[in-house]
Formats: structure tokens, C-alpha cells, sequence
């Protein structure tokens, strides 16, 4: 059972550390080849090259998003902005397992697919995420009682 | 915050950083995937400012398209440069000029490689380019204009077949193949291959940046041997396109070379081969006799 509602802005922190770290330092190595650096706008459209190489580049880039929301929730049940912000995952079913942290994480690198996920939540006023409430998850304070 | 979480934080994103600067690695081993390359774009077939591709064999080459995959390739910021791969006579005049001028406009290092031929409107566009390449037996130069074209009159009169003239303006029907030329029409004729002729070897000149005279004095219309083009300083190198790129990445840096091909799906064969039939194989030979009321000016 959920134990309390914690407070939304914290997780909206936690999760803008996590994409600073994921951007600036884990994601840094590939900052040369992206093709959407000096990419003109008509071109993603008539170039079937420019397509093809932005295509490969934003599964990469979903991928290694995925990955980093994975292991560390996975391995710490936390990523650093949520140690940060002293939050936590836990499960509704006992001990945390890896399938539960893949389903609540499969949303995290597409920005449209995670706005609807994140929308559940405000629309219904849930402390869950629609991933989450799939995967039988939620955030609670580090400090809490579980 | 727990120090053994911290110390298992950072082994997680030293893992994830690992792991994409070895993505990185491979992508910057493996241009072919993605990154910096240097193109190679065939130019082969007549050069008309249409474009179509012939059923019986011979083909040719829109300028149209082929200006604008000039211009797509000049917007993608990773292609560092261009080789045209040049196998065609030549054609149209409007068309050569067309896609010389896109090469023209072209940001990046460019070389013309002259294969079998690269000769007339072919080598007008080959002159667009930084440098040319040709095999000392290829076949360039050939600055010229042609406005030749069958004339039918007298194969009408044995037949009984008449041509009458109805025309609103005295040469309307200049280069009609059905009547003779008039001396006065041929003066014309020929006075608008001078034009085209002196327009052609200007832009040559420009091009190579070789004195217009020295160009003039080529322009019979003869073609040169890569051997004697290069004594004339109408190519520069000899060599193919493994050697315009070895030479072009001594400029540039080394990229991956990638060819552009004209691919044609199993639906543009049936496209082409439903609208043979239907038009009648016939018709579409008598078109390429060019039995039609004008005549092509080529080079």
C-alpha cells in the first residue's frame, strides 16, 4: 500500500538532475555525431540519409536513457536525482523485481509517451504514473517506513 | 546518503559512459553507419532537361533531378565532398548548363571523374568542378554544339505526300523536318549554334580558368584523348575515383566513400513497361527517330 503522497516538485527535480546527468555526461561521448547539430530543417525531410542517421541516433539515445533509469533503479532502487531529493522506488508486492522496473521505466525516453504517463497522474490525481500503476510501483520519501 | 550507494552510483555511470564511448568509437570506425563521407554521384546518359529512361537500352539522366540531388547533397552537413563519376556524351544544352551551375553552387570540395566519356555538355559539367580525373584513353572535350536533324522532304515528294505551309511568321517552322531550309533560315540556324557555341566555350573558360582564346582554339568540336586533354589543360589528373579520393582526402581529411544510385523498384519496371504498351512500342519509335516539328540543339 502506498504509505503518503509526496510531494510532485520534488520528483519533477529528481527527474531534471537525472536528464542533466544523462545529457551532459553520460550522453557526452556522441555529442560530435549528432546529425541534428547543424541539420537543416528541410533536410530531415528530403534527405533520406539525414532520416536514416536521426533514426539510429534517437534509438541509441532511447536506449542508453532506458538503460541508465533501469540499472539504477534496478541496482539502488533510486537514480541520483531521486538520492538527491531522498526518494525512492518501491513495490506494491514485495521485493522489487526487474520486470516491474522495466515497465515503469518504458515511457522515460519518448517525451510524448511520458507526457501521457505523467498526465494520468495529474489527471486523476494519483500518486502513481500510468507505468507505475502498470507495474505495481511507486515513489516514496528514503526516510519513510516501508 | 549511504557511501556504498554513492560508490555504486558512480560504477553505474561509468559503466553507461563506457558504453557510449565505445558506440562512439564504433560509429567513428564505421562511417558507413552513420557520420562524415565523401559522395560519389554517377553521371551517365544523354542529359536532357526532361528526363526519362529509354526502354530499348540507352539512357539518360534528368537534369532536374540530378541538380537536385546536387542541392540536397549541399545541405547535408556530413558529406564532406563530392566525386561526379562522368560516363555520358552530353545532351542537352539547358540541361548541362543546369546542373553546372548546381555544381557551381556546391559548398564542398568537388572532382569530376571522367570514365569512358565525359565529353560536350559532360565536359561542361566536368569544368564545374574543382578538378578533373580521366583514364588516358577517355574520351573528353568535343566543345561543340550540334543542330543537325533528318530532313524528310524529299522521301515525302516520291511518296506524294505534300507539306503545306501554313505558318503565321516567317520562321515559325524553321527546322521543320518536313521542307528544306532556306539559305536565309540556315544563316539563322547557324548564327544560333555560333551563340550557343561561343556561350559554351566562355563558360568553359571561366570554369578551368583558362584563357578564352585557348578554349576557342580547342572548341572544333573534336574530342580529346585524357592523354592529349591533359597537355591541353582540359583535365587535370589522371586517375579514377579511388584516386580522386585519396588525393580529395589529403584536402579534406579521411571519410568513407558512399555511392548514390539510382535505384529502380520492380514497380518502376512495370510503370515503365505498362506505359510502353499502352502507348505502342510503335509511336514510341517513331519519337525516337525524332519525327517531330523541331529540332535539338545539343552539345
Amino acid at each position: 500500500m502506498i504509505k503518503k503522497k509526496i510531494n510532485i516538485w520534488k520528483r519533477v527535480i529528481a527527474y531534471f538532475i537525472d536528464m542533466l546527468i544523462i545529457n551532459f555526461v553520460i550522453l557526452f561521448p556522441l555529442n560530435k555525431f549528432l546529425p541534428w547539430k547543424n541539420l537543416d530543417l528541410k533536410e530531415l525531410f528530403t534527405n533520406s540519409s539525414a532520416t536514416k542517421e536521426l533514426a539510429i541516433f534517437s534509438l541509441i539515445i532511447a536506449l542508453i536513457n532506458l538503460l541508465y533509469w533501469i540499472l539504477f533503479e534496478f541496482k539502488l532502487h533510486q537514480t541520483i536525482g531521486k538520492m538527491i531529493m531522498r526518494l525512492e522506488i518501491r513495490s506494491l508486492f514485495g521485493k522489487l523485481k526487474f520486470g516491474q522496473v522495466l515497465i515503469r521505466n518504458l515511457t522515460k525516453p519518448f517525451f510524448l509517451a511520458l507526457l501521457i504517463d505523467i498526465a494520468y497522474m495529474l489527471l486523476f490525481k494519483s500518486s502513481q504514473r500510468l507505468m507505475e500503476k502498470f507495474s505495481g510501483t511507486y515513489v516514496g520519501e528514503e526516510n519513510e517506513s516501508k | 546518503m549511504n557511501l556504498n550507494k554513492i560508490k555504486n552510483a558512480i560504477i553505474i555511470v561509468l559503466f553507461l559512459f563506457l558504453v557510449t564511448f565505445s558506440i562512439s568509437w564504433f560509429l567513428e570506425k564505421d562511417q558507413d553507419v552513420i557520420g562524415e563521407k565523401i559522395i560519389v554521384l554517377p553521371l551517365e546518359g544523354t542529359i536532357t532537361s526532361g528526363g526519362s529512361t529509354d526502354l530499348f537500352g540507352g539512357s539518360s539522366l534528368s537534369s532536374l533531378t540530378f541538380a537536385e540531388k546536387i542541392r540536397e547533397i549541399n545541405a547535408a552537413s556530413n558529406v564532406k565532398g563530392v566525386i561526379i563519376e562522368i560516363n555520358s556524351g552530353g545532351g542537352s544544352v539547358i540541361g548541362s548548363e543546369e546542373i553546372a551551375d548546381a555544381i557551381k553552387e556546391l559548398n564542398k570540395t568537388k572532382y569530376a571523374v571522367i570514365r569512358e566519356v565525359g565529353a560536350s555538355g559532360a565536359y561542361w559539367v566536368a569544368s564545374a568542378t574543382d578538378k578533373i580525373y580521366a583514364s588516358p584513353m577517355s574520351i573528353t572535350g568535343s566543345v561543340g554544339v550540334i543542330g543537325s536533324y533528318l530532313e524528310f522532304s524529299g522521301l515525302f515528294d516520291k511518296y506524294g505526300v505534300g507539306y503545306e505551309r501554313l505558318v503565321g511568321g516567317e520562321y515559325k517552322d524553321i527546322g521543320s523536318p518536313f521542307k528544306k531550309l532556306s539559305l536565309e533560315e540556315e544563316k539563322i540556324m547557324q548564327k544560333k549554334i555560333d551563340i550557343i557555341h561561343e556561350y559554351f566555350i566562355e563558360e568553359v573558360a571561366k570554369n578551368r580558368e583558362l584563357d578564352v582564346d585557348v578554349v576557342r582554339s580547342l572548341a572544333d568540336g573534336q574530342f580529346y584523348l585524357g592523354i592529349e586533354a591533359k597537355d591541353l589543360g582540359l583535365i587535370d589528373e589522371f586517375g579514377d575515383t579511388n584516386k580522386a579520393k585519396k588525393d580529395m582526402e589529403e584536402i579534406i581529411g579521411e571519410y568513407k566513400l558512399e555511392r548514390i544510385e539510382e535505384k529502380k523498384s520492380i514497380l518502376d519496371f512495370f510503370k515503365l513497361t505498362s506505359y510502353y504498351l499502352g502507348k505502342g512500342i510503335g509511336s514510341e519509335l517513331v519519337n525516337n527517330i525524332e519525327l517531330k516539328n523541331k529540332m535539338d540543339i545539343i552539345v
